[in-house]
Formats: C-alpha cells, sequence, structure tokens
C-alpha cells in the first residue's frame, strides 16, 4: 500500500494538471483578495457586520470546486491516456488503486486549501498593516473556530475524492467534468432555488454548506444545515460513491 | 495437406476444444472454457483450453495467433488481456504460473505483458513513466536507469513521451515490461510500428531474453517477422488449436515451392502438368509444387527449355498457417 501511496504521488508530481490546479487555486483565491484589500474602504474592511472579510476569502470559496475537478481528471487521465492498463497489471487488486487514489486526492484537497489559507491569512495581515487598519482577530478555540476550520479543510479534501469516485464512475474526461460542473453549479442551484428544504441536501450543496457556511436558500433563511449535519451528508455522498467506484471498477474490462 | 503436418494436427474436441499438454507439468499460461463477449461471437460455442510451458532449464518462444478472416485482433488481444486479468471471462477460468494473476505477489516481478505502447501519459517523461510502475511495484529506480540502457533509451530518458517516435515509443513499453526481471513475458503485436532496424532490434532483443531462460509468448498477426524469431508454434484457428510444436518441423511437412522463369515458360508447364505436378504460371515465371528442383530442372531439360532462373522457397510460416488452418486460397 505504501508504494502505490508512494506511485500516487508521483504521478502528481510528474505531469502538470496537478501544478496547474494548485497555481489556479492560489490566483483564484490571492488575487481578489488583493484588489478587495487595495480597493475597499477602510470602513468596508474593518466592519464585519458589512461583510468585507466575506468578500475577502470569496475566491477561496472556489477552492474545493477545483479539487473536484482535480479529483475527476486524476481519475479520468489514467483512462484517457491508457495508464490505467499499467495501474491494473502492477496492481490487479483494483479496489487498492481507486482507494489510494481517494486518499491521496483527499490529502491533497485539505492540503491545498490549507495553504491557500495560510496565504489569504499572510495576505491579510500585510495588506491591513500596509493600509493602517486593524485587523479583528479572535481565538482558535473560541466559537468552535477551529471545528470549523477542520470541516471546511476536510470538506475540500472531500470534494476531491468525490472527483475520484466520478471520475472512476464514469470515465469519460470532458463529460464527467462538464457534467458534474453542470450539475453542482446549474441543476443543483436551481433546485435549491425552487425547492431549498430539498435542495439543501444535494450533495454540491452540502458541500458548500460546510465550506460557505450557508447557501443561499431561496430566500429562506430559517432553511440550510449546521455544518456538521451537512459534513456528514456530505461524508454519506461520497461514501455511496466511492462504494460504486471502487464496485464497477473491479467489474469492468480494461481494453 | 501432407501426412506429416495432419499429424501434428491435434484431435478436435466438440465443445471444449483441445488442449495442448506435453510441454511441462505445470502450466505457465493456462486457459480452459474461456468465454467472453467480444470473442463470443467469433468463436460461438468453440471454447479452448490452451497451456503453454517451457520445459524446465529449456526455452520456448510461442506463438498464439487464429485465423486471418476472423477478427483476430480482438481475438488475440482479449486473450492476452484475460491472462493478466485485466479482462473478465464471462465463463471459465485463467491461470498464469499456477494461479490468478490477481493472486500473484507483486505480479509485475512475476510476469510483463506488453499489451499497448501507447499506455503512456504524453506529459510525462519516459523516466518517471517507467518510476510510477517501478514505485508502485516496490522496483528500484536503479531499475529504471537499467532497463532504459538495455532498450537504447536512456539518451531520452527525460523527454516527454509525447515526443517519443511509435519505435520509441514500443521500446519504452519493453523497458518496462522488464522493470520486474519477470520469467513470463506476454507481448501483443510487439513490432507494430517498428522501422526496419527496430524490427531487427526487437528480434535481437527476444532472442537475448529468451536465451536467459525467460518464456516469452507473442501474439502476432505478422508472420513474417515472427517467423524470424520464433522457436515453438501454437496455431489457434477459429478459437481451435489445430498445430503446435517447433517451427522446423512443422515446416517439413509442407513441400517447398520450386519458382523459375523460362522464355518457354507454357512450354514447361504442360510438361510439368503431365508429370502431375501443381504449377501456377504469371508471364515467364512458373510456380511448382510437388516435384523437387532437380526434377524440374531434368524436365526443363528433357523438354529443350532454357532456364533463366531456377529456386527452391521455403514454405514461410504464413504458408504454413494457411497450410495448416485449411485456408489456402488457390493462386491466381
Amino acid at each position: 500500500m505504501i508504494d502505490l501511496v508512494a506511485a500516487e504521488f508521483l504521478k502528481l508530481r510528474s505531469t502538470r494538471t496537478a501544478l496547474g490546479l494548485l497555481i489556479a487555486a492560489v490566483l483564484v483565491s490571492i488575487v481578489p483578495a488583493i484588489l478587495v484589500l487595495v480597493f475597499a474602504p477602510a470602513e468596508f474592511l474593518e466592519d464585519e457586520s458589512v461583510g468585507g472579510i466575506g468578500l475577502f476569502v470569496a475566491g477561496a470559496t472556489i477552492v474545493p470546486l477545483l479539487g473536484l475537478v482535480f479529483g475527476i481528471l486524476s481519475m479520468t487521465n489514467e483512462y484517457r491516456h491508457g495508464t490505467i492498463t499499467y495501474s491494473y497489471l502492477v496492481t490487479p487488486r483494483r479496489a487498492r488503486v481507486i482507494v489510494v487514489k481517494l486518499a491521496v486526492c483527499f490529502v491533497v484537497g485539505v492540503v491545498v486549501l490549507a495553504l491557500v489559507g495560510f496565504l489569504l491569512t499572510l495576505t491579510a495581515l500585510v495588506g491591513f498593516e500596509v493600509r493602517g487598519l486593524e485587523l479583528e482577530t479572535g481565538t482558535l478555540f473560541e466559537d468552535g473556530v477551529a471545528l470549523t476550520i477542520v470541516l471546511v479543510l476536510l470538506a475540500s479534501g472531500l470534494m476531491a475524492s468525490f472527483g475520484v469516485g466520478l471520475g472512476a464512475l464514469f470515465r469519460n474526461q470532458p463529460a464527467t467534468v462538464a457534467g458534474t460542473l453542470i450539475w453542482a453549479l446549474a441543476v443543483e442551484g436551481i433546485v435549491v432555488g425552487l425547492k431549498p428544504r430539498i435542495g439543501q441536501y444535494l450533495p454540491f450543496a452540502a458541500l458548500d454548506q460546510v465550506v460557505a457556511g450557508s447557501v443561499s436558500m431561496g430566500g429562506e433563511t430559517e432553511i440550510g444545515l449546521s455544518r456538521p449535519e451537512a459534513f456528514l451528508i456530505s461524508l454519506a455522498y461520497i461514501a455511496v460513491v466511492s462504494v460504486a467506484a471502487v464496485y464497477t471498477t473491479m467489474r469492468r474490462d480494461v481494453t | 495437406m501432407t501426412q506429416s503436418v495432419k499429424h501434428q494436427r491435434l484431435e478436435r474436441e466438440r465443445g471444449d476444444g483441445v488442449e495442448l499438454t506435453d510441454l511441462g507439468a505445470t502450466p505457465a499460461v493456462g486457459a480452459e472454457r474461456l468465454i467472453h463477449p467480444r470473442c463470443q461471437p467469433l468463436h460461438r460455442h468453440r471454447l479452448y483450453r490452451l497451456s503453454v510451458r517451457t520445459a524446465s532449464g529449456a526455452h520456448h518462444d510461442l506463438l498464439l495467433t487464429v485465423r486471418g478472416d476472423l477478427d483476430s485482433d480482438a481475438v488475440r488481444a482479449t486473450t492476452l488481456r484475460m491472462i493478466v486479468d485485466l479482462v473478465r471471462p464471462t465463463a471459465g477460468s485463467i491461470a498464469v504460473l499456477g494461479g490468478h494473476y490477481r493472486d500473484l505477489d507483486r505480479p509485475w516481478t512475476r510476469v510483463g505483458a506488453l499489451l499497448d505502447a501507447s499506455g503512456f501519459h504524453p506529459g510525462r517523461s519516459g523516466a518517471n513513466a517507467l518510476r510510477v510502475v517501478a514505485r508502485a511495484s516496490g522496483i528500484s529506480d536503479a531499475r529504471v536507469a537499467e532497463v532504459l540502457e538495455l532498450v537504447e533509451l536512456d539518451g531520452a530518458a527525460r523527454r516527454a513521451v509525447k515526443g517519443y517516435s511509435t519505435g520509441m515509443r514500443q521500446r519504452l513499453a519493453l523497458a518496462c515490461l522488464l522493470l520486474g526481471d519477470p520469467d513470463v513475458l506476454l507481448l501483443d503485436e510487439p513490432a507494430n510500428g517498428l522501422d526496419p532496424e527496430g524490427m531487427r532490434w526487437l528480434r535481437t532483443f527476444l532472442r537475448a531474453r529468451a536465451g536467459e531462460g525467460k518464456t516469452i509468448l507473442v501474439s502476432s498477426h505478422v508472420l513474417a517477422e515472427v517467423e524470424q524469431t520464433v522457436d515453438d508454434v501454437l496455431i489457434i484457428s477459429k478459437g481451435r488449436l489445430v498445430a503446435k510444436g517447433p517451427l522446423a518441423s512443422l515446416g517439413a511437412g509442407v513441400s517447398p515451392v520450386v519458382r523459375l522463369r523460362s522464355p518457354q515458360a507454357e512450354l514447361l508447364q504442360r510438361r510439368l502438368q503431365e508429370r502431375g505436378a501443381a504449377v501456377n504460371r504469371l508471364g515467364d515465371a512458373l510456380a511448382i509444387r510437388g516435384p523437387s528442383a532437380a526434377e524440374v530442372g531434368e524436365a526443363a531439360h528433357d523438354s529443350g527449355a532454357v532456364l533463366h532462373e531456377l529456386l527452391t522457397e521455403r514454405p514461410s510460416l504464413e504458408d504454413l498457417f494457411l497450410e495448416i488452418a485449411g485456408t489456402r486460397r488457390p493462386e491466381s
């Protein structure tokens, strides 16, 4: 298993896909944050009730979605380029290949968001200092902040694993990426808007509620899951997709 | 078909096909009652059992092929993929080195398979492509450098695979095959895309591996190329094993063709046909089956015909295949 994990990390390091997505994750997070720091009025940033901080981290909420795409690419690239043949020749117990990929992408999803979070914090500290503003800082272990951070990081990892599961199920790269993004951004958005009580339980809406803390529920503010609830629902979805991915992978022919 | 070839035909068993059992006690590769949706329409109710084994200490290169008018590519590829568990038969079982491929401990160090030379990520360097496989198999990076040198790709090891020629990719696939130094090598169309120089290199390469005592199973429809490489042949037609044995002994049963050129070709054709020879003529060239070159020369002398060329052509593996598989069409 350790050999397989090492091989999986080497796969990531030896192509540009992972590096490209990492750069994209940093750019979509840091660039909007810097723009907010440069152009937003001081009171907008200092007054928490105005939501300036929310705008500051808005870009980072896209990172889990990039993790999802990364997961899909890491699995479907194997089919697209035929490397899956060697993967299964070397490890004919195919479930191991999928499980290791799920785990490695989970770790990557967590680490990338953690890195982005660290860079955002650094950017905020430097930006507020440069503008001579006061940055309100709380305590990590107050008001469930630590739990929130952990859940958000885990959700980011789960999104990447979810991508692996979807990639293993559908195999066709363009169709899986396009289909998943359309489902996540359009279909679920419409369902959440029209039927929020149902929509809140959909997979990406649940993950979104873990990452963003809430989603727009068609104006019904009382609707929405708590972060732990949303996390558990997300976990259930990923478990089902992962089991289905392993099950189908073990039975499919590699031709 | 000559008597000796008939002797080498194995008895056909309706339904169960035939089994090759006399190459060793423990099969290196064995299969029985294989069925797969991709093969089934081609093999309808023609199941076969196949066991291949090198004798202890000796080496055998084996050719697995099927009749050309079937979709032989699909059958060959699917059969090899069944051996290494990439394709699951819908019925029956297949074994490598006495068990399922998936049950082998570190299988890439026991069995190597070249099924598709395009199985590398185009953006990955040749060395990294091998390192990925090596790492997953617990093989050291030092071995990667060794096999790259062996296939003469050490100079291109850092280049991305997308910049490789077809021949280079084929050699990279061969290097990958050798990473674990396995005892059994399975190769599907190894000469695909190789130029004449590459083909010569491949022949030398396979001969060297066979000389090391490895079992090499080559599946190919390029019979002229295979003929220069293999020792032993299995001929499978319509999903049935119809002949097996050393190439030389199989060829002994097929009569050679005598070819000649003569300005009196038409006269000579009549004379030879009167003596019972099967003769085909194209302009001033004759292809004669039956009599030896000496007998043809004497016939020409008796007829007063001038010969510009006289030679005996030994049967190629293709001739052998067509003869044994019973698919020879009359020469036009």
